[in-house]
């Protein structure tokens, strides 16, 4: 039970109780009234029948005294009727004052007193009768009858006065109990007033929240009608007979009113679904209480559209089906731009494929080309190696069997013919190893860089200890993903150009040691090597230069070398997905480093 | 078996055959020394030394020294066709070539080459070189029973 219904309740009930509780009250008052009514009545009776009771006492005295004098009989009627009469009224007496003791005693002595007056009004009768009037006076004369008389008239008198304080003490108690009976009749109409309100108040509150909830209702029927509305998909709800409970202005404007025109299943022609036509998924959904989704084609007032159909169960408060809820979204444009990417993916897998057959056609030529400059590299390496060895061998010959015969410029020249084959043999070679390392494959793993400057160590060593050389290498190097023969060669190119850009007469001290880094695009630890010379530097302009192959700073006869060096350098370390750089100082000498990614003590 | 030890040398390059010969010479090698200046040459050169009747110009040679590149037929073909007969197939055979590229390196391993030595640029390191061939091949090596004429 709602808790407003339940308050109305109490309130009734309360309004109930307090009305009967005055309607007690009211009776309780009445009855007061009664009983006050009753008692005066009872009073008055009373006082009548004492008065009575006297009067019939003097009315038989008045009689005796008629016929004392008289001696006529028709002076006795009073005092006839007075001894008929008593007997009534004492019993009348009696019923009145029979709940008080005291007062019946009292009557009984009256009545004992009656008694003797009719006994001794008897006798005088009886004596002026037999004895005449003298006899009767004499008898009178005693008083005695004088003597009853007043003792009754103050008995009388007595209990008239007892029953007279009865009445006023009754008429105080009523009085009191009448006062006691207004002031709970006015807290009983307070209260009532007061309870009435109250049930007023609860009522109005409760017809104000009828209202605010109704108006609720319509507001959110309202609203829940302009979304329906408002929706582009069409919805709408049918009842298990199929006719229309509610079509929304999409599905109105689109297909037709809601009347019975637009439910004609022809307008439906055709559906994704062809086991499905729209009267089997309504059943589908009645029957099983499935959710039943496929795609139509509607012939619409805006001509052939392709919709999304969801039907869902519709229930009623208790879960049973009463009907299907339909929403249909219009997927046209979604189909028409379906078949578009259809056809563009199918161009692009066409696209592709040409591109792939362009791509494997340029890469076969890429393939002969490369084989091409293999065979060049071997007609290099062999070819031009032949008559190099032969002019070499040939100057040496002449040198070593005729010598003697040429004068000093010849020799000279003869020396100047193995010094330019002598170069052009390390140009080849260097040129031979530069373009195998753009070729070959490069397989990384992880390496020891103490093991591979041991190596450099062991090719160069010599080299050092001509110049006038100071080399350190840092203790404990770590390790690197690289790859090991790679590694060597490009220290070693460093180490040896450290050697070599010597400063004439200037010790040259080399030093080795690494560091760890992270490279700023890159969040992989990386391995720096620093190889730091005290040599002749480089000027700040052409360090990107000496990266490049067959770049020389120096005149040939100053330094030699082909050039290839740190482009050796610069390409291996690239391969090895590393980096090189330099800062230097002319004239005082550089620091050339490389990076390699470094491997974790774990991978090891 | 023979007894005199010489020296087959298969090499197209006159520069190199006289550089070659001065520096056997200059080392004191005195070992005779036949020449082939092609691949066919040097497979002709077998298939008569191979008969049963001796000839002095073509005898079986204690080692041989190959060129890769040779016109006619190249050095695999001969070092393939040497190693493919029985015959000779335990003949000592140097590769001696400017080349030191992997592909020839393994393919001339993988055809039985006993040795592969590259041609030194100079003349004083060629005469050492070959003077170390001489002392192991010639001197040092003893040469299996097989090597017997065929009769």
């Amino acid at each position: 039970m709602p808790l407003s219904a339940m308050r109305l309740l109490i309130a009734f009930a309360l309004v109930i109780g307090a009305f009967a509780g005055t309607a007690y009250l009211q009776y309780r008052a009445i009855e007061n009234i009664l009983q006050d009514q009753r008692n005066r009545v009872a009073q008055r009776l009373i006082t009548v029948e004492l008065q009575k009771l006297l009067t019939l006492a003097i009315d038989a005295e008045t009689g005796q005294r008629g016929f004392i004098i008289t001696g006529q009989d028709e002076y006795l009627a009073p005092y006839y009727q007075a001894l008929q009469a008593i007997p009534t009224s004492i019993s009348t007496l009696e019923k009145f004052l029979s709940h008080d003791p005291g007062q019946l005693n009292q009557l009984r002595e009256i009545e004992r007193l009656q008694q003797a007056k009719l006994e001794e009004l008897e006798k005088s009768l009886r004596t002026r009768k037999e004895q005449g009037f003298s006899a009767a006076q004499a008898l009178v004369m005693t008083n005695s009858g004088k003597a009853y008389m007043d003792d009754m008239r103050q008995r009388l008198t007595m209990v008239q006065q007892v029953e007279d304080a009865k009445l006023e003490k009754r008429i105080a108690q009523f009085e009191r109990s009448a006062e006691q009976a207004f002031a709970a009749l006015g807290v009983a109409a307070f209260i009532n007033i007061s309870l009435l309100l109250l049930l007023y108040f609860l009522i109005r509150a409760d017809a104000r929240r009828r209202e605010e909830a109704a108006r609720e209702r319509a507001n959110a029927d309202t609203l829940l009608r302009n979304v329906i509305d408002g929706s582009p998909a069409m919805i709408y709800l049918k009842d298990a007979t199929g006719n229309f409970l509610l079509a929304n202005k999409t599905y109105r404007e689109l297909v037709g009113s809601e009347d019975r025109e637009s439910r004609r299943p022809g307008k439906f022609l055709h559906q994704a679904h062809a086991a499905q036509d729209p009267s089997s998924s309504d059943l589908d959904v009645l029957q099983n209480g499935d959710i039943v989704q496929f795609e139509e084609e509607v012939d619409t007032a805006e001509g052939v559209k392709h919709f999304a159909v969801s039907k869902a169960p519709l229930r009623d408060h208790e879960g049973r089906i009463i009907g299907v809820c339909g929403v249909a979204v219009d997927i046209t444009s979604l189909k028409v731009a379906e078949a578009k990417i259809t056809v563009l993916v199918q161009t692009l897998e066409k696209r592709v494929e040409q591109r792939t057959a362009e791509l494997n056609e340029s890469n076969t030529k890429l393939l002969e080309a490369n084989d091409q400059l293999e065979a060049f590299s071997y007609t290099v390496a062999h070819d031009l190696r032949a008559p190099l060895r032969g002019i070499q061998g040939f100057a040496e010959a002449v040198n070593e069997d005729y010598g003697a015969q040429l004068d000093e410029t010849g020799r000279n020249y003869l020396q100047r013919i193995s010094k330019a084959a002598a170069r052009m043999e390390r140009l080849i070679d260097d040129l031979l190893s530069f373009s195998r390392l753009s070729r070959m494959e490069l397989p990384l793993g992880t390496v020891s860089l103490e093991e591979v400057m041991r190596d450099v160590m062991a090719n160069v060593g010599t080299l050092a200890e001509q110049d006038h050389t100071e080399l350190s290498i840092a203790p404990a190097l770590p390790f690197v993903r690289a790859n090991r023969a790679a590694c060597v060669q490009v220290l070693q190119n460093l180490i040896t150009n450290a050697i070599k850009f010597a400063r004439p007469n200037v010790r040259n001290q080399i030093r080795v040691w690494p560091e760890t880094i992270r490279l700023e695009q890159n969040a992989r630890e990386f391995v720096r090597i620093w190889v730091e010379d005290t040599g002749i530097g480089i000027p700040a302009t052409q360090t990107d230069r000496i990266f490049r192959p067959f770049e020389r700073l120096h005149g040939i006869d100053e330094y030699q070398g082909t050039g290839i060096g740190l482009a050796v350098v610069d390409k291996a370390v690239r391969r090895m997905n590393g980096r090189c750089g330099v800062e230097s100082i002319e004239g005082q000498g550089s620091r050339f480093w490389i990076a390699l990614p470094a491997v974790r003590t774990e991978e090891q | 078996m023979t007894g005199e030890k010489n020296i087959l040398l298969v090499e197209d390059n006159e520069d190199d055959v006289i550089l070659i010969q001065r520096a056997l010479r200059k080392g004191g090698i005195h070992a005779p020394i036949h020449l082939a200046r092609n691949g066919e040459e040097a497979i002709d050169f077998f298939s008569i030394a191979g008969q049963a009747h001796h000839h002095a110009s073509h005898p079986l040679p204690t080692v041989v020294l190959l060129d890769l590149k040779l016109p006619k037929k190249n050095g695999f073909e001969v070092l393939e066709w040497i190693k493919g007969h029985e015959q000779f197939a335990s003949l000592p055979v140097v590769v001696f070539t400017s080349s030191v590229q992997e592909r020839d390196l393994t393919q001339a391993y993988a055809l039985g080459a006993n040795s592969y030595l590259k041609k030194p640029a100079t003349m004083a390191e060629t005469t050492d070189l070959l003077k170390t061939v001489s002392a192991y091949w010639l001197d040092s090596n003893v040469r299996p029973p097989r090597l017997q004429r065929q009769p």
